[in-house]
């Protein structure tokens, strides 16, 4: 059985019932524990709208949506999400406290709380700018921040929406493969939302492809067993790449097209 | 280019158009020909010396700065507790939008006649119209800055457990501050604008009072002095209140650069 599990899955924005068109109908996914599952798919398909579902943001027009047995409520620590853009952190606070904000709105003690947000802030590469301010920081050391401050909870789901898709392909990189030696063996469920496939590769133990919307869900799924850290150079990387190409390519082109015409 | 010539092109650039401005003030003086009626800097220099000999221009900028300084802080508590209010509740801001947006643009110089009839020519009167004019341009910049807290600082919070009160104490406040602090800042202008209207009407002591009394007496020198001390007051003010911002709300700067 799915740790997490979307069953029928319909969304609409507006009241329930109403004509609004559906963002997403029918949508079937499954996550089995410690999985890292990357949804993939064309811009506007849908992909933020089912995270938003999962992390509680938004309730399901249709279906249900169950982790570990029980229905998805409201958001909380075991679902953290890594948002899109940099707009959650805090401007007012430093890196580091930005990093154990999520301890002290569940009350650790301060010490405690500074302890862990210092680990993390060195995993994630930022030991020296935790009295920095967002503003004071590169566009990738923020993702960092907003890194830190979601494995600083210990959840057991993390929700990330295309965290480094506004991070130049240098820096995009690097934060892939760190990524990668973080989650290996902690034992977390990843859902991760990207349009680039070949972050979905370097990354992903299997990878949904998502229909253009409007009505869409999963039309494909790609299961990868390759070794990890993954070479972006080898045969199986570029196959994979070749196979996903070809499902993503086609649910592109009718998003292209579609906008062409209108 | 070498440390002191910078400073000095600094020191030129704030000077000179200063020594311009009283050249060119010097200049239209002597041309008008009447000196009574437009006095020249060096004899507005001298009223000003004067006054402050008598002891008149400083009691007035006390009176002035008092009744500014009571309405404007009552203002600011008031515009807050107002905006943010409306900026939470949709059912606060649906009753009190209407008074709100009708009455922000009745001025404060619109009401001096009805304040008057009503709390007379004392200090209440003065007070009342600051506490009307910063109340509304703080409300309005504290509701804006509620209604624009990007969604994901909720969200993020709501993950981490934050709701009601700690959600608004620990980001929705923070978040909205810079806003608050930048209509404080433009209501304490509207406080300078809307005391001297009241001074001018009703009043016998305060800058407007000195401006406008000495119209009576043809003293263009004394109301060359009350607005130029009008000037430097609210430059002052301003600086005063960029200064405690910055020392006081270091990391809720407006614009973070
Ligand atoms: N608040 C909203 N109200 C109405 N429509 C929305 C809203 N947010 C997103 N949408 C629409 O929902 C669709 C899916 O959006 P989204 O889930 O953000 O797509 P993706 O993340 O795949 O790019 C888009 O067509 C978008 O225009
Ligand atoms: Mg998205």
């Amino acid at each position: 059985m799915g740790f997490i599990r979307f069953s029928g899955v319909d969304f609409h924005y507006g009241p329930a019932g109403s004509s609004a068109v559906s963002i997403l109908k029918g949508l079937e996914l499954e996550l089995a524990q410690g999985e890292f599952y990357v949804l993939l798919g064309p811009s506007g398909c849908g992909k933020t709208t089912a995270l938003n579902l999962l992390a509680g943001f938004e309730r399901p027009s249709a279906g249900t949506i169950v982790m570990e047995g029980h229905a998805i409520g409201e958001p909380g620590m075991d679902r953290v999400v890594i948002f899109q853009g940099d707009d959650s952190l805090y401007p007012w606070l430093t890196a580091q406290e930005n990093v154990e904000f999520p301890l002290r709105m569940t009350g650790v003690g301060a010490a405690e709380r500074r302890r862990r947000a210092a680990t993390w802030l060195s995993r994630v590469g930022l030991a020296n700018h935790g009295q920095k301010f967002p503003h004071q920081l590169s566009g990738g050391m923020k993702q960092r921040i907003q890194i830190a401050r979601a494995l600083v909870c210990d959840a057991p789901v993390l929700l990330m929406d295309e965290p480094f898709g506004a991070l130049d392909a240098q820096t995009r990189t690097i934060l892939q493969d760190e990524l990668v030696s973080i989650c290996n063996g902690s034992g977390a469920t990843v859902l991760f939302i990207t349009h680039d496939i070949a972050e979905a590769i370097i990354l992903a133990d299997r990878i949904g492809v998502m229909r253009a919307g409007p009505g869409s869900a999963v039309k494909d799924e790609f299961a990868l067993d390759l070794p990890r850290p993954r070479n972006r150079g080898s045969v199986e990387f570029a196959a994979a790449y070749d196979r996903i190409q070809r499902v993503l390519g086609e649910e592109v082109r009718k998003v292209v097209t579609r906008e062409a015409a209108a | 280019m070498s440390s002191a010539s910078r400073h000095l092109a600094w020191l030129a650039l704030r000077v000179l158009p200063f020594i311009g401005l009283i050249m060119l003030w010097d200049a239209a003086a002597r041309a008008y020909d009447v000196p009574v009626l437009f006095p020249t800097p060096f004899a507005t220099w001298d009223k000003a010396v004067q006054l402050i000999g008598e002891g008149q221009l400083q009691s007035d900028i006390a009176i002035s700065l008092w009744r500014i300084g009571v309405g404007f802080a009552v203002g600011c508590v008031l515009g807050t507790v107002l905006g943010l209010m409306m900026g939470l509740s949709r059912p606060v801001a649906d009753f009190l939008g209407p008074f709100v947006h009708t009455l922000r643009f009745i001025g404060p110089i619109a009401w001096i006649s009805a304040v008057m009839i009503w709390f007379g020519l004392g200090e209440t009167s003065k007070i009342v119209l600051i506490v009307y004019t910063t109340t509304f341009v703080v409300l309005v910049s504290a509701m804006i800055g509620v209604m624009t807290v990007h969604p994901n600082k909720l969200r993020a919070a709501r993950v981490f457990g934050a709701r009601g009160w700690r959600l608004f104490l620990h980001v929705t406040l923070p978040a909205t501050l810079p806003h608050i602090l930048a209509g404080a800042r433009l209501a304490m202008m509207n406080s300078f604008m809307t005391i001297i209207a009241a001074e001018m009407v009703a009043a016998r002591e305060g800058l407007g009072f000195l401006i406008f009394n000495s119209r009576q007496w043809m003293e263009v020198d004394a109301i060359f002095v009350g607005m130029i001390t009008l000037g430097v007051l609210g430059l002052l003010a301003d600086v005063l209140m960029v200064l405690l911002t910055s020392l006081l709300f270091r990391r809720f700067r407006p614009a973070a650069a």
